[in-house]
């Protein structure tokens, strides 16, 4: 019904020793299980069939007493009444000759010798009336009883009633052997049934279990190939049950393997194929790999510094752009000296004194106007070399570069910084940077056409830590554009505004060259804030600062 | 014949098995038996047989025509008739060619020269008529007037026989000697009643005396005095017509007295309630006869008016 291809031998290893007495767990306890069963459910049989046949045939006997001793009752009705004894006897003679199963009659009258009737023969018995049961004048009685002799009998008395009269006591003792026979014969075939059952259970129990746990084992042992590894283990069991169904399962998984394994293998084997090529690719890159470092690092720096340059350049524009503001005033002021001048120079008012003191005016203005360029100029001027510096005044410096600008727009700048706070870095690149985060809270108040412009620089010390916030009323940041506002390149301002290069040049200065950090966030109220967290310098580590 | 056109030795070889074939068929004729066209056709009378029931009477003599018809090999037919008139004129017809029934029906009906030898029913105790009374009883033959007698009814030899007794000892009818005369179906009801005092004598067969004494030997020590007795051999006979050959009736009759001997034959007697069968011949019947003779002149003695004595 099922055989297993592949190795036979190996397919058969759990009933090779002998072929019809497999040694397989599961067959035993199959075997075991399903021949106690039917074991148990004999002996259960047994046990509930041999009471009630017991009864069933004491039930025959009572009734065949009943019928018996009714027969003789009615048969010697008249015989009693009149005494005539002979009748009786002669009549239960004939009875007993006529059923052989009746071995006496004992007929007790009411007055009188008893009489004792069997088919040997007959006799008077005067001590049979005292072996009578106490109620046997009153009512019947059966049952099975042994004689002296060791005879079983099946005993039954009643009363001779007729006439609504007891007229006496008759008993009559039946031949139990046909009763035991009956009873010995339930046992044997109680006995055949078991037998046949134990063989029933040897042979369908056999072929059953081999049925049910062949094919199982079959399965088990194919599995146990498979697991070696040996994918060409197939069971073909040609049932249309569960089993069946597991059976071609269990090949379709193992074809399923095999091919997953033929795929594996393909992809190892292009795997290997691209790890070469890779490899080779490798080797190639790391012969070229130095050159390649050096080409990087150089196109970075050359990007670096066309940022750099841009950045500058866009710094410069700011820085122009602050010029003029700072530039405007005094410009404006000297036109008033010289139109001062030429209008006292019209009127005829013009004095030598007034001429000097518009002639002070006018060169202090030029003056001013000269140091806002070197003020602007020292701003710009590139440091080369890290150092100590205090932030305040670095702070300060930028603040008033963008000082006209904030000005001519009524934005409110407020700075609350510690004068002692002191960072180590390059202060040119620390002033771009506040410069960069005041420029650009600048462009965002005056975007968002706020009707009162301002801007919050804030100084914490924390420990060793310095935490630089810049904080504005513009509106703030989206949120999605959050994470984007440090990309190089991108701004959120009109083209022509922003170059897009300032907050990422920020934060390359303060995560790069000074170890800190850049965040960019929202502030409650509508406004974006921008925290600069750097490491403090302390006293014992800036002996030159003064 | 072509025995013309046959050789020599043919016709040698053709005469020798027409001579061996006219030997085998004198071997056969020899060998049948002579009386082979003859047949058992018994007649029984129902009545004959007052202990056993009708239908086992017909099925012991149906098995026993069977047993014997196979045995030897002829043909036998059971007739049953219910009273003797038609059974004889059966007989002298020649549609049966033997009878059977109780003694005194046969003697009375049958001539001893129409019988041939035939067999009687034996039983253990023998077949004696005897008349009892109790033991401690002082009654005898001679004082039976008054007394209550009881008997097999439908016998017809008890009844003669104690007829007989009434008119020898009391020159009159029994019905007028005793004052009750009980019939009964068996011996053994008969001596029940003398036991248990409903009658002071019992006319019985001896055999159905020691039956009752067996079944209870306390009889033994109450009953058992015999006051009168006729001794015969059997009281049932079955014979052969005396037309029936003589080595016809002994080839069958030779089963006769073995048969109690196989368990066929004992199943059949046992049937039939016999102990076991004998010859017998019909001069076995005269006591019968001579009893009933008897009894006739006595009962016309007694009938005949005083004075004419």
């Amino acid at each position: 019904m099922e055989m297993m291809s592949g190795n036979a031998d190996a397919g058969h290893s759990g009933w090779s020793i002998l072929r019809w007495l497999p040694t397989n767990r599961m067959f035993l306890r199959v075997f075991g299980v399903f021949g106690s069963l039917l074991l148990a459910m004999t002996a259960l049989y047994a046990l509930l069939i041999i009471p009630l046949q017991r009864d069933s045939l004491l039930k025959v006997m009572y009734s065949q007493a009943a019928t018996v001793s009714r027969s003789i009752i009615q048969a010697c009705s008249d015989a009693m009444l009149t005494d005539d004894f002979g009748f009786v006897v002669e009549h239960n003679l004939q009875v007993l000759q006529n059923n052989k199963s009746v071995r006496s009659v004992v007929i007790v009258p009411r007055r009188g010798t008893a009489m004792r009737i069997a088919p040997e023969g007959w006799v008077m018995q005067e001590n049979e009336r005292a072996a009578l049961p106490a109620t046997a004048f009153e009512k019947e009685s059966y049952g099975i009883i042994n004689d002296a002799a060791g005879v079983s009998h099946y005993r039954y008395t009643t009363p001779i009633r007729f006439s609504g009269v007891i007229w006496g006591v008759i008993r009559i003792d039946f031949d139990t052997s046909e009763y035991e026979y009956n009873i010995d014969e339930m046992y044997r075939q109680l006995s055949y049934i078991s037998l046949l059952v134990v063989l029933a259970i040897l042979f369908a129990g056999y072929f059953f279990t081999l049925w049910l746990t062949r094919p199982i084992s079959t399965i088990s042992q194919a599995a146990s190939r498979v697991a070696r590894g040996d994918l060409d283990a197939h069971v073909h069991v040609k049932r249309n049950d569960e089993i069946g169904l597991l059976s071609r399962s269990f090949n379709q998984m193992v074809d399923a393997l095999q091919q997953s394994r033929d795929q594996l293998e393909n992809y190892n084997q292009e795997l290997e194929l691209k790890v070469a090529e890779r490899t080779r690719e490798l080797d190639e890159l790391n012969r070229t790999l130095d050159q390649r470092v050096r080409d990087e690092i150089a196109m970075r720096k050359e990007q670096e510094n066309l940022l750099i340059h841009q950045s500058r350049l866009a710094a410069m524009g700011e820085m122009i752009g602050a010029i003029a503001h700072q530039w405007r005033q005094p410009l404006n002021a000297l036109s008033l000296v010289m139109q001062n001048m030429r209008m006292q120079h019209r009127m005829g008012s013009l004095t030598e004194k007034s001429m000097d003191r518009m002639q002070e005016k006018g060169e202090q203005l030029v003056q001013r106007m000269s140091s806002t360029i070197d003020e602007f100029r020292n701003f710009f001027k590139p440091g080369k070399h890290p150092e100590a510096f205090r932030l305040a005044q670095a702070m300060r410096s930028s603040a008033e570069i963008m000082e006209g600008v904030f000005k001519n727009h009524g934005i409110a700048l407020t700075m609350e910084c510690d004068e002692t706070i002191e960072l180590f870095g390059i202060p040119g690149e620390f002033s771009q940077v506040v410069l960069n985060l005041l420029s650009n809270a600048k462009d965002s108040v005056l975007d968002s056409g706020q009707a009162e412009p301002r801007i919050l620089v804030r100084v914490i010390r924390i420990w060793d830590r310095v935490q630089i916030s810049v904080e504005d009323n513009g509106g703030g940041i989206a949120p999605e554009l959050l994470n984007k506002v440090f990309e190089p390149y991108f701004t959120t301002k009109d083209e022509g505004k922003g170059s897009g290069i300032g907050l990422y040049m920020s934060k390359m200065i303060v995560e790069n060259n000074m170890n800190g950090r850049l965040e960019a966030s929202n502030v409650r109220g509508g406004g974006a804030r921008f925290t600069i967290n750097l490491p403090a310098v302390r006293k014992s580590d800036s002996p030159r600062l003064q | 014949m072509s025995c013309a056109r046959a050789s020599a030795d043919s016709l040698w070889l053709r005469g020798l098995k027409a001579g061996l074939l006219i030997a085998l068929e004198l071997l056969l004729l020899l060998a049948r038996p002579a009386n082979s066209a003859e047949t058992v056709r018994m007649g029984f009378l129902l009545g004959a047989r007052r202990d056993s029931p009708v239908a086992d009477v017909h099925t012991a003599f149906e098995l026993w025509a069977e047993e014997l018809s196979a045995r030897f090999e002829v043909q036998m037919t059971v007739t049953y008739f219910d009273d003797i008139e038609s059974m004889r004129q059966a007989f002298r017809r020649g549609e049966i060619n033997g009878v059977g029934a109780d003694a005194m029906l046969l003697g009375r009906n049958f001539k001893e020269d129409e019988l041939a030898d035939g067999y009687s029913v034996a039983m253990r105790g023998g077949w004696n008529l005897i008349l009892l009374t109790g033991k401690e009883s002082a009654i005898g033959v001679k004082d039976l007037l008054g007394k209550r007698v009881v008997l097999l009814e439908n016998d017809q030899t008890s009844i003669i026989y104690l007829e007989l007794l009434c008119h020898r000892h009391y020159a009159r009818s029994c019905n007028r000697v005793f004052a009750e005369m009980q019939r009964v179906p068996s011996n053994n009801q008969a001596v029940l009643r003398l036991f248990f005092d409903k009658a002071d004598v019992a006319l019985v067969y001896s055999h159905g005396n020691e039956l009752a004494k067996e079944l209870n030997p306390q009889l033994e020590k109450r009953i058992g005095r015999v006051i009168g007795e006729l001794p015969i051999t059997s009281l049932y006979y079955a014979f052969f017509s005396a037309s029936v050959s003589k080595d016809f009736r002994q080839r069958i009759l030779t089963a006769i007295p073995t048969m109690h001997t196989y368990p066929r034959g004992r199943q059949l007697l046992d049937i039939l309630k016999m102990d076991h069968l004998e010859l017998a011949q019909p001069s076995e019947l005269r006591p019968f006869t001579q009893m009933d003779k008897e009894y006739r002149q006595l009962k016309l003695q007694s009938e005949r008016p005083k004075g004419r004595q």
